[in-house]
């Protein structure tokens, strides 16, 4: 298996589409999204995050609108994914904590 | 001693911890046959920057048991058409503990996808000639079999089901696994990136006990946000017969352990003298009824709480590793090893495990 380690912050008026999609990609894509990121640390969350590890095929994909909406079997426009990737951030090998800085964004804490 | 190298007997292994039966789990980072880079166990861990999926409990050896299943071959299985067709392979099993599946396809013909499980384990489906290997909880008691489907044939051999009993951790999540690294020194650790990375059990009963000990050798990455190292239930801050290790606890420069029984979340919190980056072995020990909590540091004892624990043992539930019920408090940093003990551990015996655990990340204590 060839991975790569991929960040990827995606607007919440997306993240519907964004877990949709990743979920029809692999199981393993299942669970992806969930965590939250705001400009103060405080919920609401304005964007989500994944970061880590996905197989190579899957980075490529990103690339590639069409590929990333023939996932959803026609259940989706291709504007609609082309929206959620140019309104995402993807980044390969970078730390996810500079990515999120640079973004302005901060982890949505919980108390202890 | 060398990083990775195994000791020699039990006797200096955290596996004498739990030769009375102790509930438990033991995760080492420097022993590499025991990790996979996925959740169902098909492909194994072989170098660091893989991700890790599945680990598997060293508490009791991660030794597989005898073969369950009674039929070990099915030759020439007839196509299956657009219904599933089902061999049965006999044997039982139980449902929620761990199995190792094994099965080779050879002449396989046709379209579609072969399968192993009839709602006895998560799907897995198979559509090549090849050996394969899955290491799954059962779903049911229901008799294993394999099945076809769709427009094929194939000759299933070397059938094995056999069970693999402890409490092993996963991560389905790709993105969300953590990182077989290998530090200067050449420890070996798993990274937790502090966003989304953790690791959870099955349930594990510790309904029968009240007394808990935790070893963690860890290095804190950040003090920017209270980081989970390993907890029971999805929180310990409202849940009974909960326990949590943190690093840190809010944002500053500590460390705290915490458990209770119907009064949860009596914590014992370091001094704030241990900012990250650092690498520490911590100790959390506590007793419900004893109302009793302590936290070690690289063998010292750095806090404790005589609080009201209230009454009642620790829970039947899901160990989290890395986050807060999988979803909140990320860690960021290395976990070298994990030891958690349910049951009272003498001052000699945590002295030799915390020696253990330094031993596989550089620390001498």
């Amino acid at each position: 298996v060839n991975w790569t380690h991929v960040t990827i912050i995606v607007p919440h008026a997306h993240v519907s589409l964004a877990r949709q999609l990743a979920a029809a990609a692999a199981d393993s894509g299942v669970g992806m999204f969930l965590t939250g990121l705001s400009a103060s640390g405080a919920e609401p969350a304005t964007h989500w995050i994944s970061s880590g590890l996905i197989q190579q095929e899957f980075a490529d994909l990103l690339k590639d609108p069409q590929a990333v909406a023939d996932l959803a079997q026609g259940q989706v426009p291709l504007s609609a994914v082309q929206a959620m990737l140019t309104a995402s951030v993807i980044r390969e090998g970078e730390n996810p904590h500079d990515v999120i800085s640079e973004c302005g964004l901060a982890l949505i804490g919980e108390p202890l | 001693m060398a990083a990775g190298s195994s000791c020699a007997a039990h006797g200096n292994s955290p596996r004498s911890l739990f030769v009375n039966g102790e509930q438990g789990a033991w995760f080492d980072a420097s022993d590499m046959s025991t990790m996979y880079q996925d959740s169902a166990g098909t492909t194994p861990v072989t170098a660091v920057g893989q991700p890790v999926g599945l680990m598997l409990d060293k508490r009791l050896g991660a030794v597989r048991g005898a073969v369950v299943n009674t039929t070990t071959s099915v030759n020439g299985v007839a196509i299956g058409g657009p219904l599933t067709t089902a061999y049965s392979i006999g044997g039982s099993i139980t449902i929620n503990e761990v199995y190792e599946i094994q099965f080779t396809v050879s002449d396989y013909a046709g379209t579609g996808t072969l399968g192993f499980g009839s709602s006895s384990f998560a799907s897995a489906n198979v559509s090549a000639n090849g050996t394969y290997r899955y290491i799954l909880p059962a779903v049911s008691t229901r008799v294993p079999a394999l099945f076809t489907r769709d427009t094929n044939t194939a000759n299933f051999s070397n059938i094995s089901i056999r069970p693999l009993p402890g409490n092993h951790r996963t991560q389905a999540t790709a993105a969300s696994r953590p990182t077989l690294r290998q530090d200067a020194s050449g420890y070996y650790y798993l990274e937790y990136d502090g966003i989304d990375d953790s690791m959870a059990t099955g349930s594990v009963d510790f309904s029968g006990m009240d007394k808990m000990t935790v070893f963690a050798g860890i290095n804190k990455a950040s003090d920017a946000a209270s980081g989970v190292v390993v907890e029971l239930t999805t929180t310990s801050s409202a849940t009974a017969g909960s326990f949590g290790l943190f690093a840190p606890v809010t944002a500053a420069a500590n460390y705290q352990y915490r458990s209770g029984g119907t009064i949860p979340a009596v914590g014992a919190q370091s001094p704030a003298s241990y900012a990250a980056p650092i690498s520490n072995v911590l100790t959390g020990q506590s007793d419900i009824a004893g109302d009793s909590v302590t936290l070690r540091v690289n063998g010292s004892q750095v806090a404790s709480s005589a609080g009201d624990q209230g009454t009642g043992n620790f829970a039947n539930s899901v160990l989290y590793f890395g986050r807060r019920g999988g979803s909140t408090l990320p860690f960021n940093g290395r976990e070298y090893q994990t030891i958690i003990r349910g049951a009272a551990t003498d001052a000699t015996t945590i002295q030799r495990a915390e020696r253990f655990v330094g031993s596989r990340m550089g620390i001498s204590l």
